[in-house]
């Protein structure tokens, strides 16, 4: 350690710690729950529950709606939202059909789904299918629109080339009226699924949403545009436990809780410095 | 949980390359929190090339092929000529947005451009009236709930709160009038307060985003590739 650094009052130290001792300190932090199994109660908060309870309430047979956008960036707080969701959908046996407005998602949710279809054994065609990539996320307002008002010729075949007439699951469905639920999952929420289709049809709408954009979110839940919303990873973990299957949802909620210790401690630290440096300079001052 | 001695995965198998492929690209990624270096940069530049050649290829093989291409040969084989027109006049609405590239065609992109902004500017239109106008309505709250009515989200505190939180929050963008007067003045006092409470709760979510994609790639390193925990 330099000598002019060694000199250094302990508060300007705390201070000025090498940011990089903070990078390693949150790494051990949110790895330490990998080796030290941990499983602390995670009570489904509200707007978790609405979408809980809009999954119980589907008559049974209807096809749900399911749009996700997650891939590789957002795996950590939409994939466990994500696998929660098709756990309940599939053990109810509930239809549903997935499609996406990001290219780069469904290597990511097909994952989920198959490993849940093999569970249960369910059948693709008849309990799920898959529309694949339909339209670029700029375009979704026109997209959603569109499809909503005439589903099989928007969509018009699924991920397997085969035309919607011919998908059992699809066979039927002309607009959004024959969909009870539209669930998004992904970053960003899809807001014209309340501008287009619960607005318009009476679909219900729920979203799982990244924690950063849930915040002004609340308030669709208030005036019932939406039944309810899955915020980051908590969601996704609440959710896995209402379904009495936690994964990665659980897994990242217990590490994020140590991860927040660390910061609460760095903050009380800083503040500690920070005290000690007003209290040298009145004392320098007097 | 497989024990604290590590697993690797096996760059042998295809499973196992593709692993070993991510926990390099994210260790090349996170060693910039060590310092700038060529193997971050290498690995930005090379994820960017990639999500870029990717949604290419998929924006042809997922929309351009079967919502253009496919229709518009089956339309021809089956002599439609209503439907060639249709596809045809699509495409070179397409092609007329390459106009920019050239100062003396971007005449042709404004025209398409034309378009996409008036059929935009509708949709945002119906789009706002739908999403806007129950929160409007869902704003009007009575302080006064009869107790058989009371829930966690309508009961008279919570509505009080509400209304005082909103009509202090608009008293603070109240710009254009003199708030020297004391209720004014209280009101965007209070609003300003209450706006701060919101953008620490929108930082503290941004923290937790942050926080869950650098759990997940951990774990993955922890997990996947080294197979520890």
């Amino acid at each position: 350690m330099p000598v002019e650094q060694s000199a250094m009052p302990w508060y300007r130290r705390l201070q000025r710690i090498d940011n990089r001792w903070l990078y390693l300190a949150l790494a051990i932090a949110v790895a330490t729950p990998a080796f030290v199994r941990i499983r602390p109660p995670v009570p489904a908060a509200r707007e978790t529950l609405g979408v809980f309870r809009a999954v119980e309430d589907l008559p049974p047979g209807r096809p749900v709606l399911l749009l996700s956008t997650w891939d590789a960036g957002t795996i950590g707080e939409c994939e466990g939202q994500f696998h929660a969701v098709v756990e309940h959908l599939m053990r109810r046996g509930q239809p549903f059909v997935v499609w996406t407005s990001n290219p780069q998602s469904p290597p990511f949710y097909q994952r989920v789904i198959t490993e849940a279809a093999r569970r249960y054994g369910r059948v693709y065609g008849r309990d799920w299918a898959d529309l694949g990539y339909k339209m670029p996320a700029g375009q979704q307002a026109f997209g959603v629109q569109q499809m909503a008002r005439d589903f099989a010729g928007t969509m018009r075949a699924d991920i397997r080339g085969t035309p919607i007439e011919q998908v059992p699951v699809l066979r039927g469905i002309r607009d959004a009226t024959d969909f009870p639920l539209a669930i998004s999952i992904g970053y960003n929420p899809a807001l014209e699924f309340v501008q287009f289709v619960q607005a318009v049809y009476g679909t219900r709408v729920a979203f799982g949403v990244a924690a950063i954009n849930s915040t002004t979110l609340y308030t669709y839940i208030d005036s019932r545009q939406i039944v309810g919303m899955l915020v980051g990873a908590r969601g996704g973990a609440e959710y896995e436990m209402l379904v009495r299957r936690p994964g990665i949802g659980v897994d990242v909620i217990v590490a994020q809780s140590f991860g927040h210790l660390l910061i609460i401690v760095a903050i009380a630290v800083a503040n500690v410095a920070y005290l000690g440096e007003r209290r040298a300079r009145k004392r320098a001052a007097a | 949980m497989t024990g604290w001695r590590p697993h690797p995965a096996n760059p042998f198998s295809f499973e196992g390359l593709v692993i070993w492929i991510g926990a390099l690209a994210t260790i090349a990624i996170f060693s910039f929190l060590y310092r700038e270096n060529r193997l971050f940069r290498f690995a930005e530049h090379a994820l960017l090339g990639l999500g870029i050649g990717f949604a290419v290829a998929a924006t042809v093989t997922d929309i351009l092929l079967p919502k253009w291409w496919r229709p518009l040969t089956a339309a021809w084989s089956d002599g439609s000529w209503g439907l060639v027109t249709i596809q045809v006049a699509t495409g070179l609405l397409g092609l007329m947005w390459y106009g920019l590239y050239h100062p003396k065609t971007v005449w042709i992109a404004r025209i398409v451009m034309g378009l996409t902004i008036g059929a935009g500017a509708g949709l945002a239109f119906k789009a706002e009236v739908n999403d806007k106008l129950p929160q409007l309505v869902a704003s009007f709250k009575s302080p006064y709930v009869p107790v058989a009515d009371w829930t966690m989200l309508n009961n008279p505190i919570s509505n009080t709160l509400f209304v005082v939180i909103i009509l202090s929050v608009l008293s603070y963008f109240f710009f254009s009038v003199d708030q020297r007067s004391t209720p004014l003045r209280v009101g965007a006092r209070t609003g300003r307060l209450c706006l701060m409470v919101t953008f620490g709760v929108f930082f503290g979510n941004t923290i937790m985003t942050r926080m869950s994609v650098f759990i997940e790639r951990i774990w993955f390193l922890l997990q996947r590739w080294l197979g520890i925990a």
